[in-house]
């Protein structure tokens, strides 16, 4: 038996609980709707300067709830549809996001800047018809070669991913440390597609992989470019945000768009079904994709974007630097990496088994 | 010979600890490198230091990370003390259970736990912010407050209780002046636990956050998409130093408390 005391212990507790609810929930409201609701990647991936601007002219509050995965975008927007107006997810999550019926066709007659858009990043295999998704921040995979240290190993230029076999790169080269990129570039090299799954072309990759073993000195995700400062490396595959913080460490550091071609990453803005601020939601789109605005959230955040009107307002080594300004032909030579859910076990696979030989 | 086996264990713990605290060393070394890179040493400078303290995004969800991490602590220090005491009254079958249900949110995986719990609240349609972060940090903080706190009360010499009885106490008068003050030390301990373990959740919080309430943790892995910059080691540096306080004010009161009872 429970005697009253602790019933009165009990009581007490769950008062204080109360407490606490009653305290936090007057904090936490809303100022009427004019306010709208956005996820996506932390830091200043949208920077809040501009928002700040926004906020301004407009009098909406951007509430920005910063996430670490497209996943837990996926989860929170399938869980409550109606908390977020708009959320800032990878390419083949706005296909997810689509098959799953949870995103807004959007209404392009409220979105006028829509039209500034570079059609070289429209119609791709995510939304065929452009009715889902404005690309907000562009970003591409690469060779980062220090040309001087390839000669002086003796090793003929690199101009594509094949010169990375060269026998003499011996403990030169760094590599972005995921099975799905190292296994792609070898795809590449063999004049294969992303995503292949033909068992047969997957184990003549395989093959090719280990012989590429001794080139590599190191794997790395989030700071490949310092083996290249450092000297450790003198060629590096890489992002392109990583590609620029190496050459403005190091400006003899080039950039090498391989001729078989290039991963691409674009990062696009959807909209909720069930978004509550619908039109304020429509008038943040269409301000980001001022030309003014857009030009400015690049030379803020050194992702490219897809806006072709900006290009004039862009400063002069933003516009000519072809890491953060990408050539459309470059471009043009880019892939998606579709559906890494049917290959990645077999390639994690292949993967771990090369890296247990290091 | 008798040096030797000395030696070794000294060699040991040395090794031990060099290993635990270079990285974290590095990270210290690093938010005074001028440099943005880490590959490179070009000279000291106090700039990250500067840009954290400016930054008013760091300050909002540290503010809103710490409102959570105390009201967390006392949350769960009140739950965890009042379960653990409750232990004293039952029989030994019914505590092995209660034992059970109060330590299974730390077998069930985080993610899951983050998962179920956004799909429980949303169902309630619970406002998600600050009060689904304080409720799901202390379903995963009042575990060690109840732990630490029944390690405690198992020390109670039971005499002392049966004593009170004999002398015509209530339970709430043995509770209140012998029980509290005996495990207090500890339930001050256990707050301070939960209050790092809050601080330091980024799955259960980056889904139990709102549209307003980033956690601190939660925004520095949100950070990785666009890179990570000096800053945050001049952030963890600080987080550091305030943790080390922490422990060692946690570690004082416990010496305290030992000291006083040695006494008696």
């Amino acid at each position: 038996m429970i005697s009253t005391k602790i019933k009165k212990i009990l009581v007490l507790t769950f008062c204080a609980v109360f407490f606490v609810f009653a305290f936090v929930g007057c904090g936490g409201k809303d100022n009427g709707n004019k306010q709208i609701n956005l996820m996506t990647w932390g830091g200043d991936f949208i920077p809040r300067e501009i928002i700040n601007q926004f906020e301004e002219e407009t009098g909406i509050k951007v509430n920005y709830k910063e996430v670490t995965s497209n996943e837990e975008m996926q989860s929170l927007l399938e869980a409550n549809p109606d908390q977020y107006d708009l959320a800032v997810v990878t390419d083949y999550m706005v296909d997810i996001l689509r098959q799953n019926g949870y995103l807004e066709k959007l209404d392009k007659g409220k979105i006028p800047n829509f039209a500034n858009i570079n059609p070289v990043y429209q119609g791709n295999y995510y939304d065929e018809n452009d009715e889902y998704s404005i690309p907000y921040a562009v970003s591409i995979s690469f060779l980062l070669v220090n040309p001087e240290g390839v000669a002086a190993l003796g090793a003929d230029p690199i101009t594509s991913y094949k010169d990375l076999w060269q026998e003499e790169l011996k403990d030169s080269i760094v590599l972005i440390d995921w099975s799905v990129e190292v296994i792609g570039l070898v795809l590449k090299s063999l004049g294969y597609e992303y995503n292949e799954t033909d068992p047969v072309k997957v184990a003549e990759a395989k093959e090719k992989l280990f012989e590429l073993k001794d080139n590599i000195v190191r794997f790395e995700t989030n700071t490949p470019e310092d083996s290249l400062i450092s000297g450790e490396a003198v060629a590096g595959f890489m992002y392109s945000n990583q590609a620029v913080k190496g050459q403005a460490a190091d400006p003899k550091l080039q950039p090498v768009f391989p001729e078989e071609g290039m991963p691409i990453y674009i990062d696009c803005f959807v909209m909720s079904k069930d978004a509550p601020n619908k039109d304020n939601a429509y008038q943040f789109l269409n301000f980001l994709l001022e030309p003014e605005i857009s030009a400015k959230i690049s030379e803020l955040t050194n992702f490219s974007n897809a806006n072709k009107a900006a290009e004039e307002f862009l400063p002069e080594d933003f516009k000519n630097n072809p890491m953060l300004n990408f050539p459309d032909e470059v471009i043009k030579n880019t892939s998606f990496y579709i559906g890494v859910a049917e290959v990645y076990e077999e390639y994690e696979h292949i993967y771990s088994e090369f890296k247990m030989q290091f | 010979m008798k040096a030797k086996p000395q030696r070794l264990r000294t060699f040991y713990l040395s090794l031990f600890f060099v290993l635990l605290y270079i990285p974290v060393l590095a990270v210290i070394l690093y938010s005074f490198n001028q440099s943005p890179s880490t590959a490179q040493w070009t000279g000291f400078t106090l700039d990250w230091y500067r840009q954290l303290f400016r930054d008013r995004v760091i300050a909002e969800v540290f503010k809103i990370s710490i409102v959570v991490a105390i009201s967390t602590s006392i949350l769960s220090a009140l739950l965890g003390t009042a379960a653990a005491i409750t232990t004293l009254q039952v029989t030994e079958g019914m505590e092995k259970k209660i034992n059970t249900v109060m330590l299974l949110p730390l077998l069930v995986p985080e993610v899951a736990l983050g998962v179920s719990l956004l799909l429980f609240f949303s169902a309630l349609k619970l406002p998600f912010g600050y009060l689904t972060l304080i409720l799901s940090h202390t379903l995963f903080c009042t575990p060690y407050v109840y732990i630490m706190v029944q390690l405690r009360l198992k020390e109670i010499d039971i005499s002392v209780i049966e004593a009170a009885k004999d002398l015509g106490a209530g339970r709430w008068q043995i509770i209140k002046t012998i029980i509290l003050p005996l495990v207090a030390p500890s339930i001050l301990t256990a707050s301070l636990l939960a209050v790092a373990i809050s601080l330091d959740d980024v799955v259960i919080s980056t889904y139990m956050a709102g549209p307003t309430s980033t956690t601190l943790p939660v925004h520095i892995f949100s950070m990785m998409r666009v890179g990570v910059t000096p800053k945050v080691n001049a952030l963890c540096t600080l987080i550091l130093v305030g943790t080390f306080f922490i422990i060692g004010f946690s570690q004082f009161i416990s010496k305290k408390s030992k000291q006083r009872e040695e006494f008696n």
